[in-house]
């Protein structure tokens, strides 16, 4: 699979210098990249470090990016060999990385904040469990878009209805979900 | 404000035209509320994307615990279904057999004691 069409409009924004097209990308993805890093590090410390080492290589390699796979594949595999080399090398090596990635850490737009907002573990049924109550139309659209990661037009065709429906039943769909987070109280950072 | 909110929806989900995504980068690079919320789909769709994939993840594992102790189960529910089906198919054909056969024996006793066979047997009789 390729970069998505959105993806590669971010990636062609960043290669053009633009810090807030990387902002955007760094707000989407971020939180699936720190899930990743803490099953792979089992450390929430050692993956907010990752996070940030790996969002600091995308700047700087983001023109090695050809687009053969999808952006976050390519994210992740820069996470995950950052990781890598965590584990394996020596505390000499793991210090020439740090030093390298220091070195240009200058030339990043400053974004990245420290502290990485994720749900609570113990929260997340009850968020899965108050989608299923959504009403049939909204938790379709909502799940053919999250799950199935299809695009606007492939679900306008496959319920049936144009595309501004599909439009405005995901985002009402993440609007209840929101506006239940808020209500609950259940994002800690 | 829910006009902005969707489409900052649809640009997380790279759905607007080249020229929208770029008003969106700008009225998000403005206000720290849209980055907030665009930080909130992220989380909201990395959570039903996990969940998903560790459910899918325990029906395989299931599916592989089966297939491993299939042998085993298989062999049981095979028994059990084939004593199951026999005794279905031998009580109901027992049961049609008695029923013919009973109506045949009453058939039989009637048509005996009937008036009709009576003088029939008188009648042969008397030649």
């Amino acid at each position: 699979m390729g970069v998505s069409k959105g993806d590669e409009v971010f990636v062609n924004e960043i290669k053009a210098g633009n810090a807030a097209a990387f902002e955007a990308m760094v707000l989407k993805y971020q939180p699936k990249l720190m899930s990743s890093l803490i099953g792979y590090t089992k450390s929430r410390d050692q993956a907010e470090e990752l996070c940030q080492k790996t969002f600091i290589r995308v700047w700087q390699k983001i023109d090695s990016f050809r687009g053969d796979s999808a952006l976050f594949t390519w994210i992740f595999r820069i996470g995950i060999n950052l990781a890598k080399n965590d584990f394996a090398s020596s505390f000499s090596k793991r210090s020439k990385i740090t030093d390298s990635l220091d070195q240009n850490e200058h030339d990043v737009p400053e974004y990245l904040s420290p502290e990485t907002e994720l749900i609570a573990m113990e929260s997340e049924d009850k968020i899965m469990k108050f989608i299923q109550t959504l009403d049939a139309d909204t938790k379709t659209a909502f799940t053919l878009r999250e799950i199935d990661g299809r695009t606007y037009d492939e679900i306008a065709e496959i319920l049936k209805c144009p595309i501004g429906t599909v439009r405005s039943r995901i985002f009402r769909a993440r609007q209840l979900i929101l506006e239940f987070i808020n209500q609950e109280n259940i994002i800690n950072g | 404000m829910d006009k902005d909110l969707e489409k900052l929806s649809a640009l997380y989900d790279g759905e607007l035209s080249y020229k929208e995504i770029q008003e969106g980068l700008d009225k998000m690079r403005e206000d720290q509320g849209l980055k907030e919320t665009f930080h909130k789909f992220g989380l909201i769709s990395e959570l039903v994307q996990r969940q998903t994939k560790q459910n899918t993840s325990k029906l395989l594992f299931f599916k592989d615990y089966l297939i491993k102790v299939n042998p085993v189960m298989s062999n049981l529910f095979t028994a059990a279904a084939t004593v199951l089906i026999t005794l279905i198919i031998l009580y109901q054909f027992d049961d049609d057999r008695f029923q013919v056969d009973r109506e045949s024996s009453l058939q039989l006793s009637s048509a005996i004691s009937s008036d009709e066979a009576k003088s029939q047997l008188l009648d042969a009789i008397k030649i």
